[in-house]
């Protein structure tokens, strides 16, 4: 503390002591508030929680033949199966889908194609059938692909990732997989 | 169910589809049948296998080389050890002739068959392989299901086979051995490891899993030393360059075993496609459990007892010290309210693999339970509000509070406290902005409180949190006790220059006029709050009472100090910054603030007594600057 400060401490303590000393004892102050306020407000209803989108529900699965090569396809047959979907392979993965949608537009299913087997580079587009041992590569594309059938679903699109960029390789209406599957087990 | 009996189940099935296609199917229309039936589709692996070059009276051939092809496929691994695994469907169509096209020969040989199967196929003449693909996968898509790829029979003498989407072989004596190898392509997707007719390859690294350009056989270095694993060189069409497993493979010679590196591979694949969990009880996925039941889980599973499969439990996540049987009792009792997920998985320890990144070896099969406990409550705060978002010291600001209850059972009492933090999360040392109580809110109601605070005399220019945390002390017994509070942000500002004096202590309110008590061996901290006074020049001094506020002293023509001085007065001004009145000379801190502290001693002696403090400030220019309000402190309760 400085010297200034102590000085003017003890003055003050001194005119504290004497004032005090002369003055008169008051009465009892009141007492503080208290230590809670507001209360509770009324009951009302809660307002009723939005209720979520039922998930969409595959009935079953269709087989597809889907045909055609690295710049185009298509669905040109199908078979409704009331069987589930078995789903994709453990651990497959592809640049090369198989989208269905609804009609607003909602991923119902994705599903990747294995397009292994084929050729599918753009050098290979068009040539001939290729055999290396006991393997062929065909440019030309025919294939099974199984999805979940969903009744509400609109369109099948497929893709393919390119050096980034989503490539649309064929969509086909959901109208026209259902007509395709009518003669279908 | 052994192999044996399968095989004979499957005897049976061939002979009645035999009997039945005979006398029912039209010529040209497909006939499908299921000849091995191990389970629902969408959990096995569907092997469908079309008829190429087979007249209608040759469909018991054709059966019969399905039979033959079954046999040798399930006695050689891994397919043995995976029998169980498989459906097998066939899809018979009467060809007009029998055979295939041989365009090879001279002069060339042209049959009329369903799928235009041809030797000579991309000019390699043993490669017979179909050319109508559309027509069999049409025909393929008649199966009950499938994995992609199919099997295709040729009804020709001429040694031959080739394998895309399809993998196809002749019917001849090397059949089954030629179809295995080259599902091995189609299924297993594994590559040829012969090395002919090519010299040395230059290329780069093959994707495939059995063959590679690294001479010590890197890609396959877990299985060296192991079923004869090494690197040799010659694979892939290739004399040099290329290094298989093993000396010799079925994928480099008819009549071989599948070396390991093949036979893992294959494994895999099979595994992620099966579903090897096969019933799971309860069936459905989601499950509602009151307390304070217990319901068993329980599942059944396919894998191998020859392969050791490894049973686990992880209940949100965590494994399950312990659980390692098909069935697990849950306690309702031992989980909070709310929803779970309880996860079993199947690992398949075969010997067959050695890695497995994608976990293919492993099913898994979870459970959403919800607990609900009819008599808990469940408090949340969906909403919390201040009518001010700027605010400065001793601001009065209203917070609104929407309190809900989402549980079965009724809450109350119970109170919600505010509490103000510059930090999150809140302490209960953090200050207190006071609290509401909640009589009783019912199941499924809401309420919605309204709280006017005054917010402390000390409150700095900065970002401060406010909490409002519902039944801090779990009174209620609730589903979810980690879901009570919700928090806003407010922005203090540089306020009013004031004089006050408020307590420094948790849970008071309001800090400048709350009734404090204190006992024997406790203490509270009186703080002077003067943020415009000039710290270097001013010093703050408290004086106590037991004679109340009012009238108070009269310091100068205009401070009056709210004490009516008495004998504590008088104790307290000669005892200044003593173990009982630590601090009550001294500082003002940067802020404005001078922290002070009162412990009354555990002997002190003292009844229970109603005594006032209050704060005045000393300037060097002049004496009494300013006073404080008084606040109260009940000693010996």
């Amino acid at each position: 503390m400085q010297l200034s400060h102590a000085v003017a401490v003890g003055a003050a303590v001194a005119a504290l002591v004497w004032t005090f000393s002369v003055g008169s004892a008051g009465s009892t102050g009141s007492v503080g508030g208290a230590g809670s306020a507001g209360g509770p407000g009324s009951p009302v209803a809660p307002a009723a929680p939005p209720t979520p989108p039922e998930p969409p529900r595959a009935n079953g699965h269709y087989v597809l033949v889907v045909e055609g090569d690295r710049d185009r396809l298509t669905i040109t047959s199908a078979n409704a199966k009331t069987d589930p979907w078995a789903g994709v392979p453990v651990g497959f993965a592809s640049d090369w889908t198989l989208c269905v949608r609804d009609g607003g537009g909602a991923v119902l299913a994705e599903v990747p194609l294995d397009l292994t087997p084929f050729a599918t580079s753009r050098a290979e587009k068009g040539q001939p059938v290729q055999v290396q041992g006991c393997i062929v590569r065909d440019s030309r594309i025919a294939m099974l692909v199984s999805v979940p059938r969903f009744d509400t679903a609109a369109s099948y699109t497929f893709s393919h990732r390119d050096a980034g960029a989503d490539r649309t390789l064929g969509t086909v209406t959901g109208d026209a997989v259902r007509e395709l599957a009518g003669g279908g087990r | 169910m052994s192999r044996r009996s399968r095989i004979a189940a499957w005897c049976g099935a061939v002979a009645a589809a035999v009997l039945g296609s005979a006398a029912a199917a039209p010529a040209q229309a497909p006939t499908v049948t299921t000849v091995l039936n191990n389970g629902p589709t969408q959990a096995r692996y569907d092997i469908v296998i079309l008829a190429e070059g087979y007249q209608a009276f040759e469909q018991p051939l054709f059966n019969q080389n399905v039979q033959t092809f079954l046999t040798a496929l399930f006695q050689k691994q891994p397919y043995q050890t995976f029998a169980s695994y498989y459906n097998v469907h066939t899809v018979f169509r009467a060809s007009v002739d029998s055979g295939a096209d041989h365009p090879e020969l001279s002069p060339p040989v042209y049959k009329d068959t369903v799928y235009n199967a041809s030797y000579n196929t991309g000019g390699v003449v043993r490669c017979v392989y179909i050319q109508n693909t559309s027509l069999a996968l049409a025909d393929a898509a008649l199966a009950p299901a499938n994995e992609g790829r199919v099997l295709v029979f040729v009804n020709d003498p001429t040694y031959g086979g080739c394998a895309a989407t399809f993998a196809c072989s002749y019917n001849g004596s090397s059949m089954t051995e030629v179809q295995i190898h080259e599902i091995g392509h189609s299924l297993g997707q594994v590559a040829d490891e012969y090395d002919y007719p090519n010299n040395t390859y230059t290329g780069s690294e093959p994707s495939a899993v059995n063959i590679t350009t690294s001479p010590t056989g890197q890609k396959w270095s877990i299985w060296h030393g192991s079923n004869g694993i090494s690197a040799f060189q010659g694979a892939g069409y290739y004399l040099y360059g290329l290094y298989r497993p093993r000396n010799n493979c079925l994928m480099r010679t008819l009549g071989q075993t599948l070396c390991s590196v093949c036979a893992e591979n294959i494994t895999k694949l099979l595994n992620g496609i099966v579903q090897t969990i096969d019933q799971s009880t309860p069936a459905a996925s989601s499950v509602a459990l009151m307390v304070p039941n217990l319901q068993a889980f329980s599942i059944s599973h396919i894998v191998p007892a020859a392969n050791n499969p490894a049973i686990g439990w992880k209940l949100d996540g965590a494994i399950v010290p312990g659980a390692t049987s098909p069935t697990f009792v849950l306690d309702s009792t031992t989980l909070s309210q709310g929803a779970h997920s309880l996860q079993v998985s199947v690992k398949d320890q075969t010997a067959f693999v050695r890695s497995d990144p994608a976990n293919t070896m492993t099913d898994t099969h979870t459970w959403q339970v919800t607990i609900s406990d009819p008599t808990a409550a469940q408090l949340r705060v969906p909403s919390f509000t201040s009518n001010l978002l700027w605010v400065t010291r001793g601001s009065p600001v209203t917070f609104t509070t929407e309190v809900a209850n989402d549980g079965p059972a009724a809450a109350g009492p119970f109170t919600v406290e505010y509490f103000l933090t510059p930090t999150t999360p809140w302490t209960a040392q953090d200050i207190y902005l006071g609290s509401d109580t909640v009589a009783n809110l019912a199941a499924m109601q809401t309420t919605t409180l309204q709280h006017p605070v005054q917010l402390p005399w000390r409150l700095l220019p900065q970002v401060y949190y406010v909490y409002a945390v519902v039944d801090r002390n779990d009174a209620v017994h609730e589903s979810n006790e980690t879901d009570n509070q919700r928090l806003l942000a407010l922005i203090g500002q540089a306020g009013p220059c004031v004089t006050k004096l408020e307590y420094d202590d948790p849970l008071l309110y309001p800090l400048d006029s709350a009734t404090v008590s204190v006992g024997a061996g406790g203490s509270v901290h009186p703080t002077v709050v003067a943020p415009c006074a000039d710290p270097t020049a001013t010093l703050y001094l408290i004086a106590w009472t037991a004679s109340g506020t009012s009238p108070g002293v009269p310091l100068s023509p205009t401070v009056t100090l709210p004490l009516n001085p008495d004998s504590l007065t008088q104790i307290g001004l000669g005892n200044l910054n003593s173990p009982i009145l630590g601090q009550f000379l001294g500082i003002l801190d940067a802020q404005g603030l001078g922290h002070a502290t009162f412990a009354l001693p555990p002997t002190s002696g003292l009844g229970p007594m109603q005594t006032h403090f209050a704060a005045v400030l000393l300037g060097a220019t002049e004496l009494f600057s300013a006073a404080t309000n008084p606040v109260e402190l009940v000693l010996g309760m």
